[in-house]
């Protein structure tokens, strides 16, 4: 067996497992929005969060070092900063709107391969991570265990850009490049049913 | 047997193995030392802020390692004495994710703290871990018992990750641990950001009511 399939085994199991476990929560919980499976599920189960971190990571491949692990880096950083601002309650107008147009737009740069400069690419991206991160935070005031609660939506949110990162590598093949492209397309068009309203 | 199996298999049990584990009350059945053992693994703030001291000391190369993990031993230690001495062991959240919030920035600004500063940060790390994990009441071999796993536990987790810190030396490995401090730090800085709203809404709260007081 090679190491390197050794290594997507060894991926698959932590992966797998992962999903299995039950949740860790530190001290007790309280509430709908307490601890860190709340916080794990918030960015999970909303779909439009989804398309949106996994198009994060594919761009990022596209763009190439030192985006790829550049825009993981301050990502989360960000979306603290906009968690904040939800909590604050600091007047954001059309969050919902914002978060699906992150979608269309990111998808849309995924399906061109867009390579514009990094600070450009980190602007577009960190303003929609304030978008994400307010609408996790505005959640966040009535969780029992706060740390939990961010811990599991950090997480959440860090595993999905490196699952766009993961299928991102398919890159590096034609046909491959062909496919995430094609993601690009698909994330674009959900994007645009989320800002409908068609879905 | 290959090393990436090992340390997936390792990663499959540190996933497996808390299950349900919650802190203080379901920690009970597992006795004293697993209770005491297990505390900086299953309370979220310890284990962002042992995490981010770890990293920040194996960042800081094999002197910080050294160093700060004798001082983070005797860290928690002395936090656990000084806490069972107190009627009421003050709260130590605020200080274990101020000290993750300042290790995990340094690591994800990709600094290196000096010997000193990153010993103090160990030094505080552990008092901070040793006042949050003060063993509840019980028999008094018990309570001893469980602070010595806590010591025990607190220094595995942070020999591990400062060790594995140290030896990384390819690229993705680097990124990996200033990934893991820009995680820690947007955790801790949102914790900050709900104190400052709850502090903000008892102020507005105690406003009100002391207008309302004094109205009647």
């Amino acid at each position: 067996m090679t190491r390197a399939r050794c290594g997507i085994i060894g991926f698959a199991v932590c992966l797998a497992a992962i999903i299995v476990a039950a949740p860790v929560l530190g001290h007790t919980e309280t509430g709908g929005a307490g601890g860190f499976s709340s916080g794990f599920l918030h960015p999970v189960l909303g779909p439009d969060h989804v398309i949106a971190m996994i198009a994060v990571g594919l761009w990022g491949v596209f763009l190439g070092a030192p985006a790829i692990w550049v825009l993981p880096i301050v990502f989360p950083l960000i979306m603290a900063l906009g968690g904040a601002f939800g909590m604050i309650e600091v007047p954001l107008p059309a969050v919902e709107t914002g978060i699906a147009l992150s979608a269309v737009v990111l998808g849309i740069c995924v399906a061109l391969a867009l390579k514009p400069p990094l600070w450009a690419a980190a602007l577009i991206v960190g303003i929609f991570a304030v978008f994400h991160g307010y609408a996790h935070g505005t959640e966040m005031p009535v969780a029992s265990d706060a740390v939990s609660y961010a811990l599991g939506f950090v997480v959440a949110t860090g595993l999905l850009h490196l699952c766009g990162i993961a299928f991102g590598g398919l890159a590096k093949w034609p046909v491959g490049r062909i496919a995430v492209r094609t993601a690009g397309v698909l994330i674009a068009f959900a994007g645009g049913a989320f800002l409908t309203g068609m879905a | 047997m290959n090393r990436r199996i090992v340390f997936a298999l390792t990663g499959t049990l540190l996933w497996l193995v808390p299950g349900t584990a919650l802190a203080h009350g379901a920690l009970e059945g597992l006795g004293d030392f697993y209770a005491g053992l297990l505390h900086p693994f299953v309370v979220p703030s310890e284990l962002l802020a042992v995490v981010a001291t770890a990293l920040l000391l194996g960042r800081g190369g094999r002197a910080a390692c050294r160093a700060g993990t004798v001082v983070l031993a005797v860290g928690v230690a002395t936090g656990l004495v000084l806490s069972a001495a107190l009627p009421q062991p003050p709260d130590a959240t605020p200080l274990l994710l101020a000290t993750a919030l300042a290790a995990a920035g340094a690591v994800t600004a990709g600094l290196r703290a000096p010997l000193w500063l990153a010993v103090g940060v160990a030094a505080v790390c552990g008092l901070a871990v040793g006042t949050d994990a003060v063993p509840e009441a019980g028999a008094a071999a018990g309570r001893l018992w469980s602070a010595v796993a806590t010591v025990i536990g607190c220094v595995a987790l942070a020999t591990v990750i400062a060790g594995l810190t140290l030896g990384a030396h390819l690229h993705w490995h680097r990124v990996a641990a200033r990934v893991a401090g820009s995680w820690i730090s947007a955790c801790a800085f949102l914790y900050f950001a709900m104190l400052l709203v709850q502090h903000w809404a008892l102020w507005t709260a105690g406003g009100a009511v002391g207008n309302s007081g004094s109205g009647g």
